[in-house]
């Protein structure tokens, strides 16, 4: 348990780190799937974790210890963890419990939100909208009534086959439901800050599986380049005009858009097995450790528990 | 089979977005509409596209002498203030929309612009 107990807290750190590289190194839709199923897996084994880690030391407390019938001095000379560590974990499980649960709501409330915009907006799911603005501008409202929203300005702006490998993205992500992958993956982040830089991977990998699904619908991955690059540099030349309301939105440091436009220029990327093994071992370790220190943390408490309490075990067993 | 009528399906979702995208220029008839488009289409296929588009209330049109002409209906299209007015209202944008563009940094301008020639150049 002293060992297994903290795997889980590396394995978050080491996808952590991870998660850029793994988003650009294999193909975007695989990528992305990986990256939101391990965050999920990982999130869920520290948390898992943290609880036992929690508990071993809220098992010292008297009441907690009559509850549940052990002996809270053979607990504490057995238990190998240390008094700080239960106490950070107690903290870290109140904490990252609320964050988590935040996440979770503001997150249903924001669909709830868009839903009822999609509702009013009328027409059919995945239809476009064109929004009267000058400000160029292309989303999606995600969701089952998602629907693709765009400015004028953008539109007329770009070339006929430009227009279509636009539409062809956002269409992508409503058919891929891409926002349950980013949603899942900031869900994982609240529970576990590791976690954080899997958040801008996955919105990544979610961004080049649409350019690629576009390239596809297309039959040319030239124009969603020439598209992207087109769009990113007129949306900038009307943001500097039309501030108002857009200066409030973050400014990424590294944007993306150079990256996307970069990958359609090159081949795609090959399939890397390799990568996918190293993932895939680093969760089966991660879950193991947690089931492990589950066991171990079982045993401390039914070591630390007086004969006479396990006693009528035995005679039911006769 | 099921999956080729899915397909199929999804094209013609994608023509008829296609097609309004093409009208957000302004009003049309089916002839500037195909020429708006690349005259990739056939004059048919973008017809019956408007057609359908008319049926269901995306596009209205006026009768032009022997041929109609197509604008966006109001189902199509919303004012930027309204648009603005709904996402404002309790939405974490950045959370839930799925953009099509990051905001650029100062230093990705040129290399942009280059890669752009470069593409163009192809």
């Amino acid at each position: 348990m002293a060992v297994a107990v903290y795997v889980p807290l590396l394995a978050a750190l080491l996808l952590g780190l991870g998660a850029a590289p793994l988003s650009r190194l294999v193909p975007p839709a695989t990528a992305a799937r990986a990256l939101a199923a391990s965050s999920v897996l990982v999130a869920a084994a520290t948390s898992f974790v943290l609880g036992v880690l929690a508990f071993t030391l809220l098992g010292k407390l008297p009441p907690v210890a009559a509850l549940g019938s052990w002996s809270v001095a053979s607990l504490s000379a057995a238990d190998p963890v240390p008094q700080l560590v239960g106490g950070a974990a107690c903290a870290a499980v109140l904490v990252l419990g609320a964050r988590g649960l935040r996440a979770a709501v503001s997150r249903y409330r924001a669909l709830a939100a868009v839903r009822a915009l999609c509702l009013s907006l009328g027409g059919e799911p995945g239809q476009l909208v064109v929004v009267d603005d000058d400000a160029d501008d292309v989303y999606v409202l995600p969701g089952a009534r998602g629907r693709i929203i765009a400015s004028r300005s953008l539109l007329v702006a770009l070339p006929a086959d430009e227009r279509g490998a636009l539409l062809a993205h956002e269409a992508a992500h409503l058919r891929h439901h891409h926002h349950r992958y980013r949603a899942a993956t900031e869900f994982a982040a609240a529970l576990n800050p590791l976690l954080r830089p899997a958040v801008a991977a996955v919105r990544f990998a979610t961004e080049r599986w649409a350019d690629e699904d576009a390239a596809q619908a297309t039959g040319d991955r030239t124009v969603v380049a020439t598209a992207i690059a087109r769009a990113g540099l007129r949306r900038r030349d009307t943001r500097a005009i039309t501030a108002g309301w857009r200066a409030l939105v973050l400014e990424a440091a590294d944007s993306a858009v150079v990256a996307r436009v970069r990958a359609l220029l090159a081949p795609p990327v090959r399939r890397r097995p390799a990568a996918l093994l190293l993932l895939g071992a680093l969760l089966v370790v991660t879950v193991s450790s947690a089931v492990e220190a589950q066991r171990d943390a079982e045993d401390l408490f039914e070591q630390s528990r007086p004969a006479v309490a396990t006693a009528p075990a035995t005679t039911a067993q006769r | 089979m099921s999956k080729k009528r899915g397909t199929a399906r999804r094209d013609r979702g994608a023509l008829e977005n296609e097609v309004l995208a093409a009208l957000a220029s302004g009003p049309m008839t089916p002839r500037e509409v195909r020429r708006h488009l690349g005259e990739e289409l056939a004059y048919t296929t973008v017809m019956t596209t408007l057609a359908r588009l008319h049926e269901k209330g995306a596009a209205t049109r006026e009768s032009a002498g022997r041929t109609f002409t197509y604008q966006l209906a109001d189902g199509a299209s919303v004012q930027a203030r309204t648009m603005r007015r709904a996402l404002d209202a309790g939405l974490d944008r950045e959370q839930v929309l799925a953009r099509f563009l990051d905001e650029l940094g100062p230093d990705d301008v040129p290399v942009l612009r280059r890669l752009l020639r470069q593409a163009k150049g192809r």
